[in-house]
């Protein structure tokens, strides 16, 4: 197979593809038969109410979770430590560690990512989120939306193709919550996938390219393109 | 990159715990609190019973060791901070590794300060075979923080942990100990060294196998 004809089927390739997925716990179904692609350049609002299944899909999704059954495909290929790599997270916890400064968790996130200069990275970084002067803080000590700038900026250190975003803005004020909005914009812009989960209506209607929407399991509406 | 990965959990452990020293303060603490106890009831103890009592320091080991480990886990669990290493592009056995070294590093500390407390408190005689006993505090260490770094992984989802993770780590442990008080009490001694063949074996054989098992394991187990 050619070089051109190789780099074509990568560029077509679904980033994230679920198929048949079912998720169950105990007796309890918490996925049933979720079909779902994410395409390059989208951006997807996963909306459902409380106990829906979100957050599960999207744990699912980052290969946190096992499906009790179907597949997960990630640019093609199931979910290994090097493919892990493509997918970023931000989640309810920020999966950050409390004792550690803001320096020191987004450093330590760099050097598993084995970014190159991974200093430079998190000055950028910590400057974008404007926590430059908060850096050395003790990441416990922050509120709870410059702890979601940390996180944020976690999960864009490596700059993922696949962005997986449970209540991003949750805790942000207006100003941030814009600047997180330009930076996913970007990165769809730049050909990666994202998808995420909020409650507000507007924001979903703003800034989807496409909604998928989950009830008891069950994705309703949206899931295969 | 597995060495590299290795290193950079590693050393974020070493960073928390020479910040916090959570886990260091809690064992030496709790183990100091109780040799004190202990030090009340050894005088109308007989001779024999006396010569059992460098067996007595690994109760104090394994539960400061328990007690360290829970304290490890909470900083994991704290705001999800594990699940940002099980996100990340290396095979995550790395994790187990790193927190079992950690650990060991933290547990050989303690022990560094509670062996000498033991035998001032205690009134004991420095071990016979220093080299041996060393040795063997090595290979207990390293099999108790592997077994329970294991088991604390795995609990940490359940909210049962507490109760799960000494219901089975003790009995699991039982015969790690039963090899390590053993050996103790001949090298502390020196009469027996000769009849703890078997001993010995146990005591790398519990390394080997809580070394090797969990780490092919791990991915699967935390996966859930």
């Amino acid at each position: 197979m050619s070089n051109y004809r190789c780099a074509r089927i990568v560029a077509n390739m679904s980033l994230l593809t679920l198929r048949n997925v079912c998720k169950e716990v105990g007796h309890r179904m918490l996925l049933s038969d979720v079909n779902f692609s994410l395409e390059r350049g989208e951006m997807i609002g996963l909306q459902g109410l409380n106990g829906s299944g979100k957050t599960t899909l999207l744990r699912v999704m980052a290969g946190l979770s096992r499906p009790t059954q179907g597949t997960i495909e990630v640019l093609g290929q199931p979910i290994t430590a090097s493919v892990r790599k493509t997918i970023g997270v931000v989640f309810q916890e920020s999966m950050l560690y409390g004792d550690l400064t803001v320096r020191e968790n987004l450093l330590y996130y760099a050097k598993l990512y084995h970014l190159t200069n991974p200093q430079d990275h998190v000055d950028l970084w910590l400057e974008k989120v404007h926590l430059s002067l908060d850096a050395d803080e003790i990441t416990k000590t922050l509120s709870k939306g410059m702890r979601q700038r940390v996180s944020i900026a976690r999960a864009l250190l490596p700059k993922p193709q696949i962005l997986l975003l449970d209540e991003p803005f949750d805790g942000l004020d207006a100003r941030h919550t814009l600047l997180a909005e330009s930076w996913f914009d970007g990165l769809v812009n730049e050909g990666s996938g994202v998808i995420f989960v909020s409650h507000d209506e507007n924001q979903v209607i703003k800034l989807a390219t496409r909604r998928v929407t989950i009830d008891g399991g069950y994705l309703l509406q949206g899931g295969l393109t | 990159m597995y060495l590299r990965s290795l290193w950079v959990l590693t050393s974020k452990d070493l960073a928390v715990e020479f910040r916090t020293k959570t886990l260091f303060v809690s064992a030496v603490t709790f183990a100091f609190l109780l040799l004190v106890l202990l030090g009340f009831s050894v005088s109308g103890w007989s001779m024999y019973e006396v010569h059992s009592l460098p067996s007595v320091l690994w109760v104090l080991i394994f539960i400061a060791g328990y007690l360290g480990l829970n304290r490890q886990d909470d900083k994991e669990r704290w705001d999800g901070a594990l699940l940002g290493a099980l996100m990340a592009p290396m095979d995550r056995s790395v994790i187990f590794y790193a927190r079992v070294l950690s650990n060991t590093l933290f547990m050989l500390l303690v022990e560094l300060v509670l062996v000498p407390m033991f035998m001032l408190v205690l009134r004991q005689s420095v071990p016979q075979v220093p080299m041996l006993f060393i040795l063997a505090t090595l290979l207990c260490t390293l099999s108790f923080m592997a077994l329970g770094t294991f088991l604390t992984s795995v609990a940490s989802a359940s909210n049962l942990r507490e109760i799960v993770v000494p219901i089975l780590l003790f009995p699991l442990a039982i015969p790690l100990f039963l090899a390590v008080q053993t050996i103790t009490q001949a090298v502390w001694y020196a009469s027996g060294l000769g009849l703890l063949t078997a001993w010995w074996a146990v005591l790398g054989g519990y390394a080997v196998l809580f070394l090797v098992l969990p780490g092919l394991l791990f991915e699967i187990l935390v996966e859930v």
